[in-house]
Parts: structure tokens; C-alpha cells; sequence
């Protein structure tokens, strides 16, 4: 315990929160991997651009059984507010 | 006149003893361990007595009457410090007693010091301690937005495998920029080169140490076993975001960049 010390703050690693990605063995959700990877290529790596591929990645997923069914907005993809949110 | 007792004629007798009461009575007052008084005043009590006798002659009816006001007054002495002993025996009982509670209630504390702590960190966030989220009431991630106008950070990934475990591990997606807030996925690919099915389990660490605390993860495959059949390839994704609360601190003013690093082991079950 280091009152006054600087902050070092030492997380250790903690178990995610919706638990652990069920294995993809049949590859049926690699196409949709493939695209989110080619979308990253394009966009210079944003995250934001490729919120529709992740979208529809983490559906993929959930028809087939490979993740647990969420929500979409609890998952985080909140609607799109306006149109001028650009891809 | 107190100060030459043994010069004193024998009918101020009763001065001396008034005299040497007193003194046991003040000396019962703050310090007694200053002045013993069994030690001082009942021998010098007796000396002074004996003195008298053999000094000053005094006739019969005198020293009668003295010699009984004399052990009246010794006796009432006597009593006195019969009652100042027992005080002074209750006082050192009581303070054994205090200071016995004392360290009993210090030892409870030092046992009751670990999760009251953790309590106590865990509420005020003190020293880093992230608060726990409660995702249950903010029914899931909804209210996880990009902060706008945030610095945008550069995710990097990587991946280790252990030497014991015949796998191909590789992330697939080096790099992904994110703002916190914002959600994102990220691939990792691990091939199973060996002929026979190995069971592996993974586990992470977000460098640097100060932004761990913001590294959240939704979902992953870390910390769960994970059988991989001979000669298989699968990927493997990893749903994460930062905190929002990452723009307000001070000190990730100069994190730019974070990486997240499996590592992945063989299971003892295989």
C-alpha cells in the first residue's frame, strides 16, 4: 500500500465481461473477418469506419450460435444519429 | 515548627503525627512511587516515637494518654495505607485491563484492515482502483459513446505463444484506431501445427501499466480453455473499448498508443 506515492496503478488482468468467444471452427463469420480486415486496409485503420462490418460480424455470430444474443445497442452500436455520419 | 521535629516537647506530640498523616495523604495524591510510604513514614513514624520516649522523660498520666493517642493514630495510619494500597492495586488493574482491550481491539483491526480496504478503495477510488461499473444497471453498453473531441488512440496487438505449445498465434489485425468510447473488434488467428488436439488457455496484459485500468473488454477468448484439433486454424475475435473516462484523466494526457498482448499456454487438462 503506497499512500502518496505516484500513481502506479497495476491492473491485473481482469475476465471480460460477457465471457469468452465460443470457437469459430466451421469459419462460417471468416468471410465477414476478411471484409472488417479489408474495411481497416482502406480506412487507414479507423475503428469508427467499420462499425457497420463489426456490426455485422458480431450478427453473424450470434445467428450462428457463436456468441451470445445481445442487444445491438447494448452491445454498443447505437443508432445513427444522422446521416452525416460518414462511413 | 515542622521543620525540627526530635527538638519539639512531648505535648506537641500530635503536631508530628499530623504531620507525618499529611505527608501520607500527599504523598498518595499524585506520585506514589516517589515516596514509599511504607518504607519512610511508618519506620520514620516509629523512630520519631521511640525517640520521644527515650528523650523526653514525661510523667505517668502523660505518656498514658500519648502512647494510646499514639496508637490510635498509628492504627488510623495503618488503616490508610491499607486503603491507599488497595486503590493503587485497583488503578494498576484497571489500566492492565485497558491496556489489554487495547491490543485486543488493535489485533480485530489489522484483521478487519483487508476488506475494509478493499471496501474503502473500491467506493472512493482511491490510488487507481477503477469503480466497478455497474453494467446491470446501466442496462449494458448503451450509454458507452465515443467522446467527441477526444485524441484518437492507436490499438496495437500482439501475441505470444508459449514454447511448450505447438500453435501458430498471430494477430491478424496489427493496428486499429479508436477513441475512447468507441467499440471495436480485433482478430487474432492461432493454427493447431501438431498432430493431436491441445487444449490452450490464454491470458493478457495491456501495456502501458497506467492505461490498463481503462482497457475494457467485452468479449474475448482469454482466461477460458480452448481446444484447437490438430491442424486447425481458427479465428479468434476480441470486442473491446476504452473507457471514456481515458479523456478526463490527467495522467493519460501522454498515452497515445496501447497494446494489448496475449499470451497463450498450454492447459494442464491436455
Amino acid at each position: 500500500m503506497s499512500f502518496g506515492a505516484p500513481p502506479t496503478t497495476y491492473a491485473a488482468p481482469v475476465a471480460p465481461d460477457l465471457g469468452s468467444f465460443p470457437l469459430d471452427r466451421q469459419g462460417t463469420c471468416k468471410d465477414l473477418m476478411k471484409q472488417y480486415m479489408e474495411c481497416l486496409q482502406k480506412n487507414g485503420r479507423e475503428g469508427m469506419a467499420c462499425r457497420a462490418v463489426t456490426k455485422a460480424y458480431l450478427e453473424c455470430r450470434m445467428e450462428n450460435g457463436l456468441m451470445r444474443k445481445d442487444d445491438m445497442k447494448a452491445l454498443g452500436f447505437w443508432e445513427e444519429p444522422s446521416p452525416s455520419n460518414t462511413r | 515548627m515542622f521543620s525540627a521535629p526530635l527538638s519539639l516537647p512531648r505535648l506537641s506530640q500530635t503536631p508530628q503525627l499530623l504531620f507525618l498523616s499529611a505527608r501520607s495523604s500527599l504523598s498518595s495524591l499524585p506520585s506514589p512511587l516517589l515516596f514509599p510510604p511504607h518504607s519512610l513514614s511508618l519506620s520514620r513514624t516509629r523512630s520519631l516515637l521511640s525517640c520521644r520516649f527515650l528523650t523526653t522523660p514525661t510523667a505517668r498520666s502523660h505518656q498514658a494518654s500519648s502512647s494510646f493517642a499514639q496508637s490510635e493514630a498509628q492504627a488510623a495510619l495503618a488503616r490508610r495505607m491499607d486503603a491507599y494500597r488497595a486503590r493503587q492495586r485497583e488503578s494498576v488493574i484497571s489500566s492492565a485491563l485497558y491496556v489489554a482491550s487495547i491490543i485486543i481491539f488493535m489485533s480485530g483491526l489489522s484483521y478487519a484492515a483487508v476488506p475494509l480496504y478493499k471496501l474503502v478503495c473500491s467506493v472512493t477510488s482511491i490510488d487507481g482502483t477503477p469503480k466497478v461499473a455497474d453494467l446491470s444497471k446501466d442496462g449494458g453498453y448503451e450509454n458507452i459513446r465515443p467522446v467527441v473531441g477526444a485524441k484518437k488512440l492507436r490499438i496495437h496487438f500482439n501475441a505470444d505463444v508459449s514454447q511448450t505449445l505447438g500453435w501458430k498465434f498471430r494477430p491478424q489485425t496489427r493496428e486499429v484506431r479508436v477513441v475512447p468510447g468507441e467499440t471495436a473488434l480485433a482478430f487474432y488467428t492461432a493454427t493447431n501445427n501438431s498432430d493431436e488436439d491441445i487444449i490452450g488457455i490464454s491470458t493478457y496484459s495491456v501495456v502501458p501499466a497506467k492505461a490498463a485500468q481503462y482497457f475494457n473488454k467485452i468479449q474475448c477468448f482469454c482466461f477460458e480453455e480452448q481446444k484447437l484439433l490438430a491442424h486447425e486454424s481458427v479465428d479468434m475475435p476480441v470486442f473491446f473499448y476504452i473507457d471514456p473516462a481515458f479523456a478526463d484523466d490527467p495522467w493519460m494526457q501522454d498515452v497515445d498508443d496501447i497494446t494489448l498482448s496475449y499470451c497463450f499456454f498450454k492447459s494442464k487438462g491436455t
